[in-house]
């Protein structure tokens, strides 16, 4: 999977907990010279999830961070703001009728946010929230989100409305946030069942009886999306525009995050009052890493740092899972896998993968994303590579498509290492 | 009027952070008396002397007594200093509030 609930502190706040993180040269026509960066938020909702359905804190500020330079500190930052309105306070209704449009009266319960871009801000973590985290450049506010979608009386032309959410700010920059149709696939149910695989199940050292192919855990769950659409400009070094995909200025790292105030006071007459810098609470980027690689006891730790991850290196090296899967499935499953544990050898496919990129020569059909030796967890994007028209492979670089995972992560992409 | 919003009370600093008296401002009574001392680490204090200064809480949080060092958040920054005076008083409130509740009961 990717990384809905992945660490004790963030599965108890929903509303912060960053999902997915995707990064792609768009592929829409006519616009392959901007690139689209996708953050989820609020895992796992059921689409029931009535009367008060799933919608964006307004007091979390939502990030989308690019590095440019290699030292895995953002020098581009798009920052969320939401603002929630109630408009009729004696109705508990979401909607008080049909929601034809997204300005509708009727939707008792809109939300609105703002945009703003924050350059040279290294507002990354515990360290450096002292940092400039206002004064950003706002490109947008007031934008409405779409409802969520309640049903055929209330919003009866859904995909309609979620169209008029899809804001154009000038400057070539495209934003929309709301609730959309997960788009990760995964097992669930079976995987964090001592990580049976249905197919093989029986193999698994406590056998089970066959019980089919995999379950889609998150088909028909719903997740609130961050997309903004901007110009591959806006993201690089002193503006360089990336047609050569052997030149270091055109891999970016990009990853997002979700702060929220140091303080919370909540006063005796209901009000609730907030203090303090933005404590990052959760953050994300490569699907897994904190999920399933780092241990239980540093998860919180990962959640809460950003600007080194030299100290999560040695979970990389030896994965975990690695040394689970051979020893729950003691026959043959995993013998290759088996082999590599047994030689102690580093994982440096997953270090590259994972912590700075792809260097030229290593895939002898990619050109690379190399980063340099920072490592960190970034979604590496060669902003000079094309995009595969048709959707591409979903197995990306692996299968000789340059524009997919993990040269930055489309939605269909599949693109978890262990899978 | 001064500049009082966030960014102009940082300006005025010398070294952004620690730099910040709480003197006038509408905390409550015991804490802005005791805050007119000078704090230890407050090399350049300025006196903010309006309590409509600053909109929103202003949260002090003691992180170590023994050492006095107390974090004071506004708006969205946190400074860090010390002042021995002001915890002393601080502490003291907090034993004589604990124990008139204890008489109370």
């Amino acid at each position: 999977m990717s990384s809905h609930r992945e660490a004790p502190e963030i599965a108890k706040d929903p509303v912060a907990d960053n999902t997915d993180v995707y990064a792609f040269v768009s592929t829409d026509p006519g616009q392959e010279h901007t690139v689209t960066m996708i953050a989820n938020f609020v895992p796992l909702q059921g689409p029931a999830g009535g009367p008060n359905f799933y919608e964006f804190g307004d007091d979390v500020l939502y990030e989308i961070h690019i590095d440019n330079d290699g030292d895995a500190r953002a020098d581009v930052t798009y920052q969320f703001r939401f603002q929630t309105e109630v408009r009729n306070p004696d109705s508990f209704l979401y909607n008080t009728g049909t929601i034809k449009s997204i300005g509708d009266k009727t939707w008792n319960r809109p939300q609105f946010y703002s945009v703003a871009r924050v350059v040279g801000a290294h507002r990354n973590g515990e360290d450096d929230e002292q940092k400039d985290d206002e004064g950003g450049n706002v490109l947008g506010s007031h934008l409405a989100c779409p409802p969520c979608n309640i049903g055929p009386r209330s919003t009866p032309k859904y995909e309609a409305l979620a169209a008029e959410a899809i804001h154009h700010l000038g400057g070539g920059v495209t934003v929309f946030a709301g609730q959309r149709s997960e788009g990760f696939y995964v097992d669930l149910g079976s995987i964090f069942d001592l990580l049976t695989l249905r197919p093989v199940a029986s193999a698994h050292v406590i056998p089970a009886p066959p019980s089919g192919p995999g379950v889609n855990a998150t088909k028909d769950l719903n997740i609130q999306s961050i997309v903004i659409r901007v110009p591959r400009t806006d993201l690089t070094r002193a503006g360089h525009n990336p047609t050569n995909p052997a030149d270091e200025r055109s891999t970016v790292g990009i990853w997002s995050s979700a702060s929220r105030r140091r303080v919370t006071i909540r006063e005796r007459n209901g009000r609730r009052s907030e203090a303090g810098p933005w404590v990052q609470v959760s953050r994300l980027v490569n699907p897994l890493f904190n999920e399933v690689i780092v241990p239980m006891g540093d998860k919180d730790r990962w959640t809460r740092s950003r600007r080194d991850d030299q100290q999560f290196l040695k979970y990389v090296q030896h994965p975990e899972v690695s040394q689970l899967l051979p020893a729950l499935y003691p026959a043959a499953t995993f013998a290759k896998l088996r082999a590599l544990d047994a030689s102690g050898e580093v994982r440096t496919d997953m270090i590259a993968i994972l912590l700075n990129g792809i260097k030229p020569g290593v895939v002898p059909t990619f050109p690379g994303n190399f980063t340099g030796p920072v490592f960190a967890d970034l979604l590496r994007l060669n902003l000079a590579i094309p995009p595969t028209s048709g959707g591409g492979n979903r197995l990306g670089v692996v299968a000789g498509d340059n524009a997919g995972f993990p040269n930055g992560r489309r939605v269909s992409d599949d693109g978890s290492p262990s899978r | 009027m001064p500049d009082l919003t966030r960014r102009g009370v940082i300006g005025r600093t010398s070294a952004g952070l620690g730099a910040v008296a709480l003197g006038g401002l509408a905390v409550n009574g015991a804490l802005g008396a005791a805050a007119t001392s000078a704090p230890e680490s407050l090399s350049s204090a300025t006196v903010l002397t309006s309590p409509r200064a600053l909109t929103g809480p202003m949260v002090v949080h003691i992180r170590d007594v023994a050492r006095a060092e107390m974090s004071l958040m506004v708006g969205t920054q946190e400074f860090v200093y010390q002042d021995s005076q002001l915890v002393g008083r601080l502490v003291e409130a907090a034993r004589a509030a604990a124990a008139g509740r204890a008489r109370g009961a």
